[in-house]
Order: structure tokens, then C-alpha cells, then sequence
């Protein structure tokens, strides 16, 4: 499930031919270094939606995304856009930690002994112990989707934006299936936004 | 047919979308969104600078690190030739007084060599030797 979820994918800068298919050390430093507070601010602000569940401290999570970066263990392919392959790691590595760290505790509700006999059932498939995160994940999920519902559901305007999204729509085809211009759209997106960080200020914890 | 997404899909969708209004949303946009969440726009900004200098201290040290491991195994490199001429060395004896069993004929009959003579018998040795020891290393792997 955490592979599916570990890829990058955005927009193309021009790309030399003969260019490696990933930024270098040094190319990276410079990316880093040509980051504007403006930059900052927005990897600070999505940061934060992925601490839930983590423990890392405030700036620990972007720290651990650049370092990545830096000592290559995640290289950043040059036909992506530099912000969002951070903000990709970002998520990546939330993702992993959060997980690591459900293995180390008891799944809320369920004793061993009912995990075990509960996954003894399926011959194959993930371990019991991916299959308890996975469960858990689940349930949260559908947690979070019933109380984001709440206060999306009776917004026509920001359910079909949220329906959109779930299809990878973006721009233009956001607008069409609205039927409204950019400035209308973008005022939707802020409060879909504004909400999540009200209900959920630090992510989902999934 | 294609099956309805999990909720787990649709948020991962949804977390997606909202960090590219983050990505594209206009400073201003931005200011309101912390002011609302009780936060601070110029605080964030010196929140994340030091994640920054952070990590670019913690790969300088890394590199740093990185060198002196290259460095200390190029050291224990030259003290391995060293030996390795130490041990021709030995080999080189041995021939000249006949007592080693695979020497060249040359050497154990005993001509006078010059200096130079030697030091190209004594680099060819190690390179010898060396070459020996690849071969073990190729056998055993």
C-alpha cells in the first residue's frame, strides 16, 4: 500500500539530453539554497499536515525530506518539479515512520490473541502485522472521510471539487465540471483547505 | 468493471489536491490561511529556514565523514603497498640466494644486478604479488 502510494509525479522544466536522469548533489544544494521564504512557507504548511501520527517535532519532517534529497537516498528525477518532489518525500516519509511506529504498539481495540486468530484465517497475503496496520489504517480512513463529510457533504460546490480531485482532476477540468471561473474555484479550494487544517491541523494520520 | 476507491485512496487523492493549492496559493492566501489557524506566516518562515540550515549542516558533516572514509581507506591502501613491497622484497632475497623454489634461473644464478635492476624486479614482484592475490580473491568468490 506505502509503495503505491511512494511516487512523484509532476510537471517537466526543460531537460538536456545528455543530462543525468537525476539532479545532482550539487544541483540539489543549489535548489535548496534558491528556496524563497514564500517556498518556506508552503513546505512549512504542508509539513505540518503530515506530523499526525509521527513523532516528529515541527521542522524534523522537512529536515529529514531535504536530507534525503541531499544524501541521495531519494533522488529527485529532473522532470519533476524540485517543491514537489520535498513535499512527495514529505509524505513518503510520514507514511513509513507512521507505519513503523503502529508495529510498535498494540492496534487500539484488539488483543494479540484476536488479531492472531483473525489473520490465521487468511493463507496468504500480507503478514499479520501489515495486515493490522492496513486494517487500522482502514478504519481511520473511514473515520476521517465520515467527519470531513460533515462539513463538505452539504456544500455542493466543495463536494464536487472533492469528487473531482478523487479523479486527478485539476485547473480547467475542475472548472468545467463546476461551471465556474478560476477566482470561484480557487475561493472553494481555500475553504476545503481551511477545514481540513481547522478539523485536522496536523493530517489525517494515515 | 472498476471498483470504487477506499477511503484510504480518496484521502490520499484529497491530500494530494490540497498540497497543490498549498503549492500554487498566493502569499496572501497563505498569511490568511495561518492567521486563521492562529499561526504565523514570518515564523514559519524561520521554522522551515532552520530545517534548512539544519539540514545542510547535517550534509556537510556527512560528507565531511564521507572524505575522511575515502581518505583513511586510500591511507590503508598505500600501507598494503608498502607491505606488499616489503614482502617482494623478501621474495627478491630469497631468489637471489636460491633459496626460494619458484625463482628465475637468472637469479638464482647469482648475476650482479644494478640498483635500478632491482627496484624494477622488486615493482614487478609486487605487481606479481598483487596479481596473486586477485586470482585468490577471483577463486574464492
Amino acid at each position: 500500500m506505502r509503495e503505491a502510494m511512494d511516487d512523484v509525479s509532476v510537471p517537466p522544466p526543460e531537460v538536456s539530453a545528455s543530462a543525468p536522469e537525476h539532479l545532482t548533489y550539487d544541483e540539489v544544494a543549489s535548489a535548496l539554497d534558491g528556496l524563497t521564504p514564500l517556498d518556506l512557507v508552503r513546505l512549512d504548511a504542508i509539513e505540518r499536515r503530515y506530523l499526525g501520527g509521527t513523532d516528529f517535532a515541527e521542522g524534523d519532517l522537512l529536515q529529514e525530506a531535504m536530507c534525503s534529497a541531499l544524501f541521495e537516498e531519494k533522488r529527485c528525477p529532473r522532470i519533476t518539479r524540485f517543491m514537489a518532489f520535498l513535499v512527495q518525500s514529505m509524505r513518503n516519509i510520514a507514511g513509513h515512520r507512521r507505519d513503523r511506529l503502529m508495529q510498535q504498539v498494540p492496534i487500539e481495540g484488539a488483543t494479540t490473541d484476536e488479531r492472531k486468530s483473525k489473520f490465521e484465517l487468511m493463507d496468504s497475503g500480507p503478514n499479520p502485522e501489515d495486515a493490522a496496520i492496513r486494517a487500522e489504517q482502514d478504519r481511520r480512513a473511514a473515520e476521517v472521510c465520515a467527519a470531513l463529510n460533515v462539513h463538505y457533504g452539504a456544500d455542493e460546490e466543495m463536494s464536487m471539487v472533492l469528487l473531482g480531485w478523487e479523479s486527478d482532476m485539476r485547473g480547467e477540468a475542475l472548472r468545467d465540471l463546476l461551471g465556474v471561473d478560476q477566482a470561484r474555484l480557487d475561493y472553494v479550494v481555500k475553504k476545503i483547505r481551511r477545514i481540513a487544517r481547522r478539523e485536522y491541523p496536523k493530517g489525517w494520520r494515515l | 468493471m472498476s471498483r470504487d476507491p477506499t477511503d484510504l485512496e480518496r484521502l490520499s487523492k484529497i491530500d494530494k489536491a490540497i498540497d497543490d493549492s498549498i503549492l500554487d496559493a498566493s502569499e496572501a492566501d497563505l498569511r490568511e490561511d495561518f492567521k486563521e489557524a492562529g499561526d504565523d506566516f514570518d515564523q514559519a518562515v524561520a521554522r522551515a529556514g532552520r530545517a534548512l540550515e539544519q539540514a545542510k549542516a547535517r550534509a556537510a558533516r556527512m560528507r565531511f565523514k564521507r572524505a575522511q572514509d575515502e581518505s583513511k581507506a586510500y591511507r590503508e591502501q598505500q600501507n598494503v603497498k608498502s607491505f606488499d613491497l616489503a614482502k617482494a622484497r623478501r621474495r627478491f632475497d630469497g631468489m637471489r640466494s636460491g633459496e626460494v623454489a619458484d625463482s628465475m634461473m637468472a637469479a638464482r644464478k647469482g648475476g650482479k644486478l644494478s640498483v635500478s635492476d632491482e627496484e624494477n624486479l622488486l615493482k614487478d614482484l609486487a605487481q606479481l604479488e598483487a596479481l596473486e592475490n586477485e586470482d585468490k580473491e577471483e577463486g574464492e568468490g
